[in-house]
């Protein structure tokens, strides 16, 4: 049988002679993120702002949307959006904060029950006070921010500096890009969100450390190659990977997506956004970034010199 | 009694979880009552979800296709790319993702959907581990190597790369587990359990298979 190779066995594509463009394109599409992000904005759920969600099922064929929102304007709750999720029979609505006090939002869901009991099955109801979002908002953000310093510290004690910094700089404009897709199309960001990011983070390092190591491993092998040459060799050779790794996760992605249902989707298509970057970024930003280190080419010999030198002593 | 249901973890900080099986009304009148009763304390319902059974079945389902559909392409497009090697990896996979099952169930974990999301990322990220073993097995037997001394060779250099790269995920999941509540608590349980059973079958499982193989066939050069 003939395998199927998607990357021919011998590459020598040089990656390096791109970086000039690629860190352009890094730096403005960063720009670009922070200025979506702070004028767009990100379309906070219910987890972030406090508010109802209803999920219903109207058992009497397609539910009429424009009868349920002028019912559900009757009550005086604020702003109520409510839109057909998934299916013509499937409701979903959002009830904004109501104010600061957590009682006065339980009232609400008995209140739409009171206008929605004919031919409805409620579904899913969730409920989110004013004091418990933002302590949700804060708990996400502190989870990002602490696995990134984690990380940073993992990958400075097994590899050098200049591999922690590109391995973090690389992460945190995946997650900028990442952020200016849930601007872009106004996806609801939740809590699910979140992990969808860190999964990100997870996925992205993943690529970059696969890479890094090769480097370290050529910078020990060839003491003599010019960095540039040693970055290209180092990304062909691990290409044929790397390559192979983004496809079978987009695979199972790509069928959560299209079979998991509307509730994950948002979540998936994050997650696929998130790996496509992640693949290109640990390959034109993370590698190219160690020539902006001034990396040089025998930062490994030292620990090696050592090694010997203690081999030697012990013997 | 109204209800029995579970208060997951001691109230100390304040607040405290409550979970068990309601109808959706039920759970809202369980959250009226309790503001309602004749408690020693003012409690304050500050955040409340549930999930109806139709929902909550059809969600699974949906989630259970997705799965058996994304590994179903994950295991063909491995044979198509490795031969015999890929369905050597395909039975580590399915090593890795009925131990993932049986820990699951061990720990009585409840399984949401970012949790199955968790599993389905296992599974794409699984074939990781093999990808990296076999891509290096390439690498030594064009270089040269014997089949065997390629395999040596392969397995002991990819295992430094992929013990690297699963241990940032590992940071990543344990922080999101330590941090996070509710579906974000599920999706680092599965991401981590996924981890180590992966490291596991791609290192043992894989290996001894792919011995036994050489043994019985005395290969003398390697379809990869």
């Amino acid at each position: 049988m003939k395998l199927l190779k998607i990357v021919p066995e011998k590459t020598n594509i040089r990656f390096m002679q791109w970086r000039k463009v690629s860190f352009t394109a890094a730096i403005l599409m960063a720009i670009a993120s922070f200025v979506l992000f702070f004028t767009v904005g990100l379309n906070f759920g219910i987890d972030f702002k406090g508010g109802t969600l209803i999920e219903l099922k109207t058992t009497d064929g397609p539910a009429n949307l424009s009868q349920i929102r002028s019912d559900l304007n009757g009550l005086g709750l604020g702003e109520v959006q409510v839109q057909e999720f998934g299916e013509p029979d499937e409701v979903l609505i959002r009830i904004e904060n109501q104010g600061d006090d957590e009682a006065s939002q339980q009232d609400v869901l008995s209140k739409v029950q009171g206008v929605l009991a004919e031919n409805v099955e409620f579904r899913r109801t969730e409920i989110v006070g004013p004091r418990v979002s933002g302590e949700l908002a804060w708990v996400g953000s502190l989870a990002v921010a602490s696995s990134l310093i984690m990380i940073l510290f993992y990958i400075w004690f097994r590899f050098e500096w200049q591999f922690a910094l590109g391995a973090i700089v690389t992460t945190f404009n995946d997650i900028l890009l990442t952020v200016a897709l849930f601007c872009i199309l106004q996806l609801d960001f939740t809590l699910s969100s979140i992990a969808a990011v860190l999964t990100i983070i997870g996925y992205s390092l993943n690529d970059t450390v696969v890479v890094y190591d090769r480097i370290r491993e050529n910078l020990r092998r060839y003491k003599k190659m010019t960095l540039v040459d040693l970055l290209d060799r180092s990304i062909n050779e691990t290409l044929s990977r790397t390559t192979m790794t983004s496809l079978t996760t987009l695979l199972a992605l790509f069928s959560l997506a299209i079979f998991g249902g509307e509730v994950i989707r948002s979540f998936v298509l994050a997650m696929i956004f998130g790996v496509v970057i992640g693949t290109f970024s640990s390959i034109f930003l993370a590698a190219p970034f160690l020539i902006l280190t001034n990396l040089r080419t025998n930062v490994f010999d030292k620990e090696e010199d050592e090694a010997e030198k203690g081999k030697k002593t012990s013997a | 009694m109204i209800s029995a249901p579970v208060i997951r973890e001691p109230i100390t900080g304040g607040s405290g979880q409550i979970s068990g099986s309601f109808t959706v009304e039920g759970a809202n009148d369980l959250a009226v009552l309790l503001r309602a009763g004749a408690l020693p304390a003012r409690l304050d319902v500050i955040e409340e979800r549930s999930v109806g059974p139709g929902l909550g079945k059809d969600s699974i389902d949906a989630g259970r296709l997705a799965s058996l559909i994304g590994a179903l392409a994950v295991v063909i497009f491995m044979v198509l790319a490795y031969g015999v090697f890929g369905v050597i990896a395909n039975v580590a996979l399915i090593a890795n993702v009925t131990m993932i099952f049986g820990v699951l169930t061990t720990i009585q974990a409840t399984l949401t959907l970012p949790g199955i999301a968790g599993i389905v990322l296992t599974i794409g990220m699984a074939v990781d581990a093999n990808v990296l073993i076999y891509e290096r097995i390439r690498e030594e037997v064009r270089a040269g190597r014997s089949p065997i001394g390629a395999i040596d060779a392969g397995f002991s250099r990819a295992m430094g790369t992929i013990l690297d790269a699963n241990v940032t995920t590992l940071i990543v999941a344990l922080i999101l587990f330590f941090i996070g509540t509710g579906p974000v608590k599920g999706f680092a349980v599965t991401l981590m359990i996924g981890i180590f059973t992966t490291v596991f079958s791609a290192v043992t499982i894989s290996r001894f298979l792919i011995s036994l193989w050489i043994k019985r066939k005395r290969v003398t050069k390697l379809p990869i």
